[in-house]
């Protein structure tokens, strides 16, 4: 993974194909890649545990593959279980995509002692990763790289490269661990509100004022029977957090010469875990994000969201050691690394944890309440076919109202006035902090271009009382500067921008109590396939009604988060639904079949939160699709 | 006898009526009216369900099944003292399998006689278990009351149950049952306890049940009204979600009518211990 180039682009891309050739042997344009999956005992706490490797390696050893050519790779099963990989943000043809029960012909995955010859055209660049596609095998080590070394040159100089994977680590069986949450949602975390927090944040509490706010929050959230201290369903408790493999106590060395710029592929591998990244001394320069190019853009931290990529540049110019530092959001552990010029320098202690973020009113915003069978909302399904949901004024009003009745019944009169003054109806009540920092997404061009809408400035990114649905908090300093979506702008325009043609709603909802995870209140073997055509340029209108983030992540497809950016919002394979946000994500329905459409955290996508995204050939132009006809019928539903 | 086998249908009944809705509420959540082109029209295959195996799967794909999965949780499982005497040994704990939304459950309880040591009343219900809403299951089944010695001790019951249990606003674990019995009257008990998180790991739980009766059933100690209550206060540690030890306090009573039942038995109708047990979860 260490390797070091020449500033000559043509030189490093000689003596690449030169190192190709001689290692593979293989034909002109084709790369051959031979994997073997296999369980092997790999000892990370101090016990032997079955971790799943390839070729031997846990994590799994990287892919190099090029721009433009053909990339072939047997992958040979020596597990008692059928198992799989996926390409993770690769764009391939649909049997090639590597996730049992979607990829036509893959349907079991590959068998024990089976092999299985992937083959597609390489059509992009960047950083990926590839994964199994089971929790239990993907938690347990079946994740690696990917590098796609572009055509063309890169549009930023870099003089070394080191590749930066997170994830994590359990000495628990995965599909226990699952149990664990279904039996108790609440099981890894061990760090809800006390009374002895209580009584510490009453002692210092300045005036009454402050200490009736506090205990009113306390009451509030009791009333909900929600769980603020809820960030991440699998803690610390039982994770050990890795880079490249290796614990924090133990980091990896990413070796440096003073003065370079190294090129860091940071890939988010892990099942569950959001990482804060930053590297005390250094700014980052994010070059890329998903594997595709953006304007650079310079920042102290980033959130990476499971399964996300960033490619950032880095400038050590001091010889000494620089922590790459990736806190868990919820605090409860560090994955590190560390850029130093030698192999053998002392490892350094880590700083203390940040607060614990608390979830607050806001992250309950698209939260109607937890009533009804469907687990979260009292509302029908959106997603099929015909069911088209015009950005109406309706929308978000509509999400307002099922809390009203909570509020009434259960008096929580504070947080139902909240609601309502996000309401389009009562514009301009309270002052959401978020705003004053970053502007809201206004609507776009998109927005007024869109066939059949309503109102667009009903648009629920505009609503004062939702949270940002793009910022993140990460407890940064002052001054301190947050990557956030809206920072990732592609160099070029989009050449396949243009206005969406229909909009479909896909609520991610669940049952905390439970451990339940669904999509419109479906979890996936209840569902249907959520049907889109050929060719059509698809909104979806995500809407999180959790109290958690959501990473939300299309097989064989871009997504296209709409930032206000026009042609100038990036191209995404996992896209980040923060709690109680909306967001819209424009899909380019440019490959047919069926593919995965998922939350990235494993834990939900096994419990539910999965659809089939079925892309179909469709002769009838999109334009026919009878939009709003669908609509009283859905309105008599929800009122 | 005929009473038993009333009873036995009479829960079989509430069975398939519980399960029943779950067909009607998936007909509800929106099924009806999609296709795979706008131009084809509704389903012709209605949501199935209504069977007590997970009526859910009916989904794309059988390769992705809901999720099977059992719990137990002896919530109490503890030595109980009033000081004088032998302890006596006392569980109450629970047990299910099945999906998110249908589960096989079980409640059992009981506890061990001062004098002789064995065992002095159990009772075991068998249920159903629906996921009603968000935070609530409907339930409902058998509950048999044991006679382990025939010459003492109050004789074997057999009710039909029908039992709703969730958590209710501000996090209170309620439990709310109906028993149906052979001798014509109703019963009806009310439970409900709160976790009191005084650290993550230390936990105040007080708890509190009380038991009604709309007649009399001399040889079981049941009188009409309120005739049976339990107060307790448990305080454990949790060294892990499964193994929690504890202390604790208990207060059982037997009220009104009961009370005199009890004392022509020679037995106090009250009695307040001091308890120290293991809360266990696996």
């Amino acid at each position: 993974m260490t390797r070091t180039f020449g500033f000559e682009t043509t030189l490093r891309r000689l003596s690449l194909a030169g190192a190709m050739l001689v290692t593979l042997a293989a034909p002109a344009l084709a790369q051959h890649h031979d994997l073997t999956l296999e369980e092997r005992v790999v000892n990370i706490n101090g016990t032997d545990r079955p971790a799943v490797t390839v070729n031997g390696q846990f994590p799994g050893p990287l892919i190099r593959l090029r721009e433009g050519e053909e990339a072939v790779i047997r992958v040979t099963n020596r597990m008692d279980r059928e198992s799989s990989i996926h390409w993770h943000g690769l764009i391939l043809p649909a049997a090639m995509d590597g996730a049992p029960g979607f990829s036509p012909g893959f349907s079991r995955g590959v068998g024990p002692g089976e092999t299985f010859e992937y083959r597609f055209p390489v059509r992009q660049s960047g950083t990926y990763w590839y994964h199994a596609h089971n929790l239990d095998h993907e938690q347990r080590g079946l994740y690696a790289p990917i590098v796609i070394d572009p055509r063309e040159p890169e549009p930023f100089r870099y003089d070394r490269d080191h590749v930066v994977q997170l994830s994590e680590w359990t000495d628990e069986r995965p599909a226990r661990a699952l149990q664990n949450l279904k039996r108790d949602p609440g099981y890894y975390n061990w760090n809800r509100r006390t009374l002895v927090d209580l009584i510490r944040d009453l002692g210092r509490a300045p005036d009454a004022e402050a200490r009736r706010a506090i205990v009113r929050d306390r009451l509030d959230w009791a009333e909900m029977r929600m769980d603020p201290t809820d960030i991440a369903d699998i803690t610390g408790a039982t994770y050990r957090y890795l880079v490249n493999g290796l614990r924090p106590e133990t980091p990896a060395t990413l070796l440096f010469r003073p003065g370079e710029r190294v090129r860091l592929r940071l890939i988010n591998s892990g099942a569950m875990t959001y990482f804060d990244v930053r590297i005390p001394g250094l700014k980052m320069t994010v070059v890329q994000a998903d594997g595709n190019n953006v304007r650079p853009v310079v920042v102290d931290e980033l959130r990476i969201a499971v399964a996300e990529t960033y490619d950032v540049i880095v400038e050590p110019r001091e010889a000494r050691q620089y922590q790459i530092l990736a806190e868990t959001m919820d605090r409860t552990g560090w994955a590190r690394a560390r850029l130093a010029p030698r192999m053998d320098v002392p490892v350094e202690s880590l700083p203390p944890h940040r607060p614990r973020p608390v979830l607050t009113m806001a992250d309950m915003y698209m939260t109607p309440g937890p009533t009804g069978l469907d687990r979260g909302t009292p509302r029908p399904e959106h997603d099929q076919p015909g069911h088209v949901w015009p950005s109406s004024g309706m929308s978000h009003g509509a999400h307002a109202m099922p809390a009203g009745e909570t509020a009434s019944a259960g008096g929580h009169a504070e947080h139902l006035a909240a609601q309502s003054a996000g309401h389009p109806g009562h514009r301009g009540a309270p002052d959401n902090p978020h705003v004053g920092h970053t502007p809201v997404p206004r609507p776009t061009a998109a927005d007024h271009a869109g066939p059949g809408h309503g109102a667009a400035d009903a648009h629920g990114a505009a609503s004062p009382a939702m949270g940002d649905p793009i910022r993140h908090d990460t407890g940064a300093p002052p001054g301190a500067r947050v990557l956030s979506y809206r920072d990732l702008r592609p160099l070029r325009a989009d050449p396949e921008w243009r206005p969406y043609d229909r909009i479909i709603e896909v609520r991610l909802t669940g049952n905390m109590e439970r451990y339940i995870w669904s999509m419109n209140g479906n979890e996936f073997w209840r569902a249907q396939p959520i049907v889109a055509r050929l060719g059509e340029r698809l909104r979806i209108r995500f809407i999180n009604e959790t109290m958690m983030n959501h990473p939300m992540h299309l097989h064989g497809m871009w997504m296209v988060p709409d930032l206000g950016n026009g042609a100038f919002n990036p191209r995404k394979h996992v896209v980040n639904i923060k709690p109680g946000t909306s967001l819209d994500v424009d899909v380019i329905v440019d490959a047919e079949g069926d593919w995965a459409f998922h939350c990235h955290l494993l834990y939900h996508m096994e419990s539910g939160m999965m659809r089939v995204f079925r892309v179909v050939r469709d002769g009838a132009p999109v334009a026919s699709a009878p939009r709003p006809a669908a609509q009283p019928v859905t309105a008599a539903h929800v009122h | 006898m005929n009473s038993k086998l009333m009873t036995g249908a009479a829960a079989g009944l509430l069975a398939a009526a519980l399960s029943s809705t779950a067909a009607w509420a998936q007909v509800g959540g929106g099924h009806a009216g999609h296709g795979a082109t706008a131009t084809t029209t509704a389903d012709p295959h209605p949501a199935p369900g209504g069977g007590f195996l997970a009526p859910e799967t009916h989904g794309i794909d059988a390769k992705h099944p809901p999720l099977y999965f059992g719990a137990v949780l002896f919530e109490q499982n503890e030595i109980r003292s009033t000081g004088r005497g032998n302890p006596l040994y006392a569980w109450e704990g629970l047990g299910y399998y099945g999906t998110d939304y249908h589960r096989l459950w079980i409640n059992a309880r009981g506890e061990t006689n001062r004098e002789r040591g064995g065992l002095e009343r159990a009772e075991v219900q068998a249920l159903y278990s629906r996921l009603l809403g968000y935070y609530w299951d409907i339930q409902a089944g058998v509950r048999h009351d044991f006679r382990i010695d025939p010459s003492a001790g109050t004789p074997p019951r057999t009710y039909g149950v029908i039992s709703l249990q969730g958590l209710a606003p501000g996090f209170f674990e309620v439990k709310l049952q109906g028993f149906v019995g052979g001798e014509g009257v109703f019963l009806a008990r009310v439970e409900a306890s709160y976790d009191l998180l005084i650290t993550n790991r230390l936990v105040l739980q007080p708890e509190f049940e009380m038991n009604f009766s709309t007649g009399w059933d001399r040889e079981a100690l049941i009188a009409p009204g309120l005739y049976r209550t339990e107060v307790g206060i448990r305080l454990r540690y949790e060294i892990t979600r499964e193994f929690a030890p504890y202390i604790g306090y208990s207060f059982e009573s037997f009220n009104g009518g009961a009370t005199g039942l009890n004392r022509r038995l020679g037995e106090k109708p009250s009695q307040s211990t001091v308890v120290a047990g293991i809360r266990l979860f696996f």
